[in-house]
């Protein structure tokens, strides 16, 4: 029946009613059920989103428990952003995008994109115990140090610590050719060439030979600093304290400022733990060698608290070092026991 | 009063429309509250796997552990308190929706002390830490929820009196995966 002759026939305007009614209601329930999915769908893909950052931050738990490397699977692709303090799943721009803030002191490229990632931890103590290190890497993320001819034993040394898991490679700067690599580095998504002495390649010639991201990290051993070059052009100026904070360094590059910068903070909150500790500890002592030497202690857990000079850090851990042993022997309270 | 056939036929018909949509909501109601139980569940699983690891890590926390043996070191607990009180923002990153306990197990602990808190005016007495029997570190619970626990045994470290002793590791979580 067409529309036009329902609307000619008089008296049947009921018809007409049913109709919009039918319309109207129809559309309300559409819009209801078309609402209803992507409600769920969002939802779905929100706890989906999130479900990988907790299983991560999780695992990351775990594995921070104690000292060790292993790979996480992430049964999927997933693109992971690591920022100071961040854990991120998915594309800034996208939907899809989720973040988790993380206590974790996390040395990671930028991003890992991929189903696996590879984790190894280690203890930072300058002297005592302060957090522990998580280091991250991928298959596509790879390190590649450049030796000095006088200083090749130390660098393996160095690339001997590194879980063999993230197959950092060492060559000689003599025989160093970036074209050798060319084929591995292809699928890479960031290469990362750490120099222990003066560089033979700039950052911008290993990235127009490549590429892909390369940053470049100039290590100096002997005083510890290092200078870090990331393919835009920035140049950061860095120390690193202790061997686990120049690993850091190495896994980071460019995020590494920030993160030591929580490193450091750790380390602050520690000490006031111990300064406090050292003041409770001298009200429990009657023997007054013990209290000097208590109180010497807290003196400078107090003074070091917020220093921010690599060379401070070192006079620290070498004064430190030494108070605790001159404590033990007198037969007082150990303070870094 | 006589209806006409057409105006029973609208009632039949909004009639129909009506039952339908109730049925269609009611669905819709059932279906929702499954997908929120499902998800409260999921929530709490989750809560009770992160209080679980928590207890693994609270023992390797520089903060409150020996630095060299698998203890946890008792002279630091008064201390990590008042850096709790400057920090706060800092540690519930670390710990979320939690209380966190250590009770002192072995030597057991009088009945008059067992649930009395070690706290400094405690600590100053001579006989610490014999005067009481529970240190709580931490404890965020806004909302005030109910809590369920999970608790491990633990080695606690006296440098005061240099002994160690038997404790209680005890982890109260609010069943939120809401870190803070």
């Amino acid at each position: 029946m067409k529309f036009s002759r329902i609307y000619r026939k008089k008296g049947d305007t009921s018809i007409l009613f049913n109709w919009i009614f039918a319309i109207i209601a129809g559309a309300v329930i559409l819009m209801f059920f078309v609402k209803f999915s992507f409600v769920s769908i969002s939802g779905n893909k929100m706890l989906e989103g999130n479900r990988i950052l907790v299983f991560l931050d999780d695992k990351l738990d775990a594995f921070g428990v104690g000292e060790g490397s292993d790979t996480i699977n992430l049964n999927d692709d997933f693109k992971i952003g690591f920022s100071c303090g961040v854990i991120s799943s998915g594309e800034t721009a996208n939907n899809n995008f989720y973040e988790r803030s993380t206590d974790k002191v996390l040395f990671s490229p930028q991003i890992l994109k991929g189903d696996e990632i590879k984790v190894w931890t280690k203890k930072w103590e300058f002297p005592y115990g302060i957090a522990t290190f998580f280091y991250l890497g991928n298959p596509k993320n790879r390190i590649l140090f450049v030796a000095e001819s006088y200083n090749v034993d130390e660098v393996l040394s160095i690339a001997d610590n590194i879980p063999p898991i993230f197959k950092v490679q060492v060559t000689d700067k003599q025989k160093f050719d970036p074209g050798l690599f060319l084929s591995q580095v292809k699928g890479y998504d960031k290469f990362t060439v750490v120099y222990f002495g003066t560089p033979s390649f700039t950052v911008n010639q290993l990235k127009s030979l490549y590429g892909v991201n390369v940053e470049v990290i100039i290590i100096d051993l002997e005083n510890n600093t290092a200078k870090i070059y990331d393919s835009f052009g920035n140049v950061y100026d860095e120390f690193y304290i202790g061997d686990e904070m120049m690993y850091g360094l190495i896994f980071s590059g460019s995020g590494y400022s920030c993160i030591k910068e929580r490193a450091i903070q750790r380390y602050q909150v520690i000490d006031s733990i111990y300064s406090d500790k050292v003041t409770r500890l001298m009200g429990k002592t009657k023997d007054q060698t013990c209290i000097d030497m208590l109180n010497e202690a807290r003196k400078m857990l107090d003074n070091y608290r917020y220093i921010n000079e690599k060379d401070d850090f070192y006079d620290m851990f070498d004064r430190i070092k030494k108070q605790n042993e001159d404590l033990e022997k007198k037969g007082c309270s150990g303070v870094y026991l | 009063m006589k209806f006409k056939k057409s105006q029973i036929h609208i009632s039949e018909t909004m009639l129909v429309l009506f039952v339908v949509i109730v049925i269609i909501m009611l669905v819709v109601v059932l279906y929702f509250r499954i997908t929120v139980e499902n998800n409260k569940n999921l929530e709490n699983d989750i809560s009770e796997r992160e209080a679980t690891i928590m207890l693994a890590k609270v023992l390797s926390l520089d903060e409150i552990s020996c630095n060299n043996d698998f203890c946890v070191d008792a002279g630091k607990f008064i201390p990590f308190k008042r850096a709790l009180g400057d920090n706060f923002d800092y540690f519930r990153k670390i710990f979320g929706r939690k209380k966190i306990t250590f009770r002192r197990v072995y030597p057991e602990p009088d009945f008059t002390v067992k649930d009395i808190e070690c706290d400094i005016s405690k600590y100053i007495q001579e006989i610490y830490p014999f005067n009481c029997g529970k240190w709580i570190i931490y404890e965020n619970n806004p909302e005030g929820e109910m809590g369920t626990k999970v608790s491990s045994v633990v080695s606690l470290y006296f440098p005061e009196i240099d002994k160690y002793m038997v404790g209680r590791l005890e982890i109260e979580h609010y069943g939120s995966i809401k870190k803070y």
